[in-house]
């Protein structure tokens, strides 16, 4: 006999087509149907006449493309309805394993919903691609992204064309008065083109004008939506009202559009209004945002961009040499702080479905074993296999959506409750309400483990004839086969289970070791907050260094309070003024080679309020005005600008190529404080007197000498009675700057610890079970060895050999992948290599000692087993 | 399946019949048939207004045998390789009742002054 062709020879074209298309039916459809609907079609096609063929044809095709979809959906229709049956009859086993997929796929939603918010959801602008950082660089100081001039962003308006347009901004803090309690509110100093370079429009009233944004010319306000509803009632009649913003009369000229708090958690703009005494070429103080021209790549706009500061520096090569320019997607820099870490965290949460998944393919795997009969008497009376196997397939896809639906629930609620917990304010452009990522990635893992969990099952339970399930029921058995996967199953876990707890170990011991490093301050028992003198109520730098002499002096005074002083910034906080310093007796060498220093303004007994030790010379005191000018300079400052000599006497410029900067003489030294966070060194700092630079703005710091409840009271109550339209700012203990900077780390760990722990669980659980499972089934055998003489302890041995080999396999494994995996976790680690033999050593020793317990419940079932029974049975 | 009578509510549910369905126990209220004449019969009731294509036949029919509304005989003779079929006493219950159905529409139909006008 000839071996069968498909299509016979001499078929048209139509039928050979249509003979194609009939595999769109589900498997079993076109088992019962198939070859008789195309002999059908053609005996249809035959009937008629020539000239109404191509229609009966096109029908024909139609009609299988309309009818396929159609028994595909009844057919899962069906199934599902099948597969809740089934399930909701065993719900010793549904439970538990949606559960278990609750956490696994609960998990990963939850992590990815963030990282999603983060990473990829696009930023709340139009055409956010466009939109790139134009930054300058400090190439001598290992390309430290510095900021922009105001020069510098003239320049580039004007000569790139590779831009459209180029925005920028600084941050800023105003102070609403008039009509209700005075109110500090966050904000920025934009230019006046800086939210249509976003492309984003006002809800009501219109974006600033050039003539705005000139110097002199600080009347216009732009607020945002909420601030808008909170303090103005949302009245549309507040457009073109003038309010009272720190001290200053502005026109509101627009209201931004709901959810909009540019930069970070923003609420009023206002223009920069710079004039020529902020137009130097040293003061890199602004953030410019610049949009990329249609068509235009960022390498083109760089190579641009590099060529006008070519022509830049040789301009002002004193200035600028040093300078180099970058363009950052705004993403990019606006992610790049949690981005290392988010991406970690997904590995991690990945591993943990992984775990899951393994979990719920081992406990399906042990009910396979008892369907095996079910579906050999269904294959036996003439049953398709492969719809048995869709029908499965189905069962698992049902677990799989109830898990996820559970799963989804949580992730949806346990992650604004984790982002409300923060002990601080998330910037407003990270969304963590789920979209359609989040929702095509729930699909998608929940396809993913359905086939990871399920196939092997189905496979296993559709497999059986009816002669071998007959012969195996008789054992209770599922076959070595089986037994073998499942144990592999536990390995796995098992070594799943090393990888992440190994690395939840090097995040603890990074924790650990960040929680150790001395940031040079004592935190403790003292709060701060923030305050503000309108400069045009204070226009003299005289009455703003009384003003804040006098409140010092008040504060000390009252009640409960220690030591108070004031500082421009404190440790920790965002922000800093960075400044060049030119030594006396060096010669005015060019900007690049100068050392740039954070400038700190403070007032007298700053450094024993904040408990930074004095390593020489003399704190402030009265004294040091502008008549006599003083700076105090951090050791590692001393060190560099005078290595080996005393430091105190010595004189030094802050920005010496200002013109009228005066040399200033050092009186002291201070030890270095860990400014920037416990991983970033110490920054070399200056720091100068409030009497001399007596900024409007400064953070106040009182350290309590009884409770600390009192002292925002305390606070409050002194500055009103010096100055009631004064709001106080950011009030909070100092120890809330050293939370904040340790918060992002300490949640990863948290996460982290915590999906290590369940999949540790969760591996002991199926250990247990694995070996439970394989002591039902040797009972028979045990039995005999028993009854042969053996001992139960001998019983306890052969299961307890078995749970060390399992052990041993598991974790040899393990030790192996985490040494490649934990590498990754590389930039988040902190006094910790990546392989650290102590980690190692105690995730070992732990899960050693957890398999073991595990293990021993099987075993010891194995010693009880009797003789008599297990033979008879 | 062919099993028991349905009783009034599970008939009240089935009903009303796909037009297909209907037409199918219809074509094999009197003999039993094969796919393609079951076809070609439903075109000559229908006087060629409903022409039911491969894919629809067989997805109904794969539905009435689930019901059981019909059921497979064997094939008569040595060349038939096509499988014919039957009503059971369960798919005439419907049927009567679908007819019974559509007689009572008919004649609210009349009443209601929808009576075709005699040529």
């Amino acid at each position: 006999m000839r071996p069968r062709r498909r299509s016979p020879p001499g078929e048209s074209l139509f039928v050979r087509l249509y003979r194609r298309l009939t595999h769109l039916y589900p498997a079993a459809f076109q088992d019962e149907y198939r070859s008789e609907m195309v002999e059908m079609a053609k005996e249809c096609e035959a009937a008629e006449a020539p000239d109404r063929r191509l229609f009966t044809r096109l029908a024909l095709l139609g009609d299988v493309l309309l009818t396929a979809p159609e028994e595909h959906f009844r057919m899962l229709r069906q199934d599902v309805r099948h597969a809740l049956r089934v399930l909701a009859a065993s719900p010793a086993l549904t439970v538990p394993v949606v559960l278990v997929l609750a956490i696994g796929i609960g998990a990963t939603t939850g992590v990815f919903t963030i990282a999603n918010a983060v990473l990829l959801r696009p930023l709340p602008f139009a055409e956010p691609d466009r939109l790139v950082l134009l930054d300058e660089m400090d190439v001598k100081r290992g390309n430290t992204s510095i900021g922009m001039t105001l020069p510098g962003l003239r320049d580039y308006q004007q000569q790139a064309r590779t831009l459209e347009d180029v925005g920028a901004y600084f941050d800023g803090g105003f102070t609403l008065t008039g009509g209700g309690e005075p109110e500090r509110v966050n904000g920025a100093w934009v230019s006046w083109n800086l939210f249509s370079v976003l492309g984003v429009a006002p809800a009501l009233g219109r974006h600033f004008v050039p003539e705005e944004d000139g110097p002199g010319m600080e009347n216009a306000v732009l607020l945002s939506h909420g601030l808008w509803q909170r303090r103005f009632g949302g009245e549309r009649a507040i457009l073109g009202q003038r309010i009272e913003v720190s001290g200053r009369t502005r026109t509101v000229v627009g209201i931004m559009p709901p959810g909009f708090r540019f930069p970070e958690n923003g609420e009023l703009w206002a223009p920069m209004s710079l004039g020529p005494k902020e137009a130097t070429r040293t003061d890199h103080f602004l953030t410019a945002i610049a949009r990329l021209a249609p068509g235009v790549s960022r390498e083109q706009a760089l190579s641009e961009a590099s060529r006008i500061l070519e022509g830049i520096r040789q301009q002002f090569p004193a200035e600028s040499g040093h300078l180099g320019v970058t363009l950052v997607p705004l993403r990019d820099r606006l992610a790049g702080e949690y981005a290392p870490a988010l991406v970690r965290l997904l590995g991690a949460v990945l591993l943990l479905l992984a775990v899951t998944c393994t979990t719920v393919m081992n406990l399906l795997l042990a009910r396979a074993a008892g369907r095996r009969r079910e579906f050999a008497i269904r294959a036996a009376l003439g049953a398709n296999r492969r719809r048995a196997l869709r029908q499965l397939l189905t069962e698992s896809l049902v677990l799989g959506l109830l898990g996820a639906a559970l799963g989804l629930v949580f992730g949806t609620t346990a992650v604004p409750a984790l982002l409300r917990a923060a002990p601080l304010d998330v910037p407003y452009w990270i969304q963590v309400t789920p979209d359609w990522r989040v929702l095509l990635f729930t699909v998608a893992v929940v396809l993913a483990a359905t086939v990871a969990f399920g196939l092997a099952p189905a496979l296993h339970a559709s497999s059986a004839n009816l002669a071998d399930t007959l012969r195996e029921s008789s054992r209770a058995s599922s076959g070595p086969r089986v037994g073998r996967l499942r144990q592999g199953l536990v390995a796995l876990q098992l070594a799943l289970s090393v990888v992440l707890l190994v690395g939840a170990g090097l995040m603890v011991r990074s924790q650990v070791n960040l929680g150790r490093v001395d940031l040079g301050f004592r935190a403790e028992d003292t709060l701060s907050f923030s305050l503000v003198v309108p400069q045009p109520r204070y226009p003299e730098p005289r009455q703003r260094a009384a003003f804040f002499a006098s409140l010092m002096d008040e504060l000390r005074s009252a009640p409960g309070v220690g030591r108070v002083s004031a500082v421009s910034e404190l440790p920790l906080e965002r922000g800093g003024w960075w400044r060049a310093i030119g030594v006396e007796g060096t010669d005015t060498a060019p900007l690049a080679a100068l050392p740039v220093a954070l400038h700190v303004v403070v007032t007298p007994g700053y450094f024993q309020t904040l408990g930074i030790p004095l390593e020489a010379g003399r704190d402030f005191d009265a004294s040091d005005g502008l008549d006599r000018p003083a700076v105090i300079v951090s050791r590692t400052l001393a060190a560099r600008l005078w290595p080996g000599q005393d430091p105190v006497g010595r004189r030094l410029k802050v920005d010496p190529f200002h013109p009228t900067e005066p040399w200033r003489s050092v009186v002291g030294v201070v030890s270095d404080v860990r400014a920037q966070g416990p991983r970033a060194p110490a920054p070399i700092t200056v720091y100068v007197p409030h009497a001399f630079d007596p900024l409007a703005g400064m953070t106040v710091v009182m350290r309590s000498a009884g409770t600390m409840a009192t002292l925002p009271g305390t606070a409050r109550a002194v500055v009103s009675r010096l100055d009631p339209s004064l709001p106080l700012s950011e009030i909070h203990p100092v120890q809330t700057l050293v939370e904040r900077a340790q918060w992002h780390f300490r949640l990863y760990t948290q996460l982290f610890v915590a999906f290590a722990l369940i999949a540790v669980l969760l591996a002991a659980l199926g250990l247990a079970g694995v070996m439970s499972h394989l002591v039902v089934e040797r009972r028979q055998e045990i039995g005999v060895r028993l009854a042969l003489g053996a001992s139960p302890s001998d019983a306890f041995r052969l299961i307890l050999r078995r749970v060390l080999a399992l052990l041993g396999a598991g974790l040899a494994v393990g030790v192996v992948s985490s040494a490649i995996l934990s590498r990754a976790l590389g930039s988040l680690l902190y006094g910790v290599p990546p392989r650290d033999l102590l980690t190692l050593g105690v995730v070992l020793g732990t899960l050693a000692v957890v398999g073991l317990l595990a293990g021993a419940i099987p075993a010891r079932q194995a010693a009880h087993v009797s003789p008599i029974t297990a033979l008879r049975s | 399946m062919a099993g028991r009578p349905l009783d009034d509510d599970e008939l009240q549910q089935m009903l009303p019949l796909p037009e297909a369905v209907f037409h199918i126990l219809v074509a094999l209220a009197d003999h039993e048939n094969h796919g393609y004449a079951l076809m070609q019969e439903v075109a000559d009731l229908t006087e060629g207004r409903m022409r039911l294509r491969p894919g629809t036949l067989y997805a109904a029919i794969q539905r009435m045998l689930e019901q059981g509304l019909i059921v497979e005989v064997s094939p008569r003779g040595v060349n038939e390789r096509r499988r014919t079929y039957r009503t059971t006493p369960r798919g005439r219950q419907i049927a009567i009742s679908e007819t019974e159905r559509l007689r009572a529409l008919v004649a609210k139909a009349r009443l209601a002054g929808f009576a075709p006008r005699r040529a």
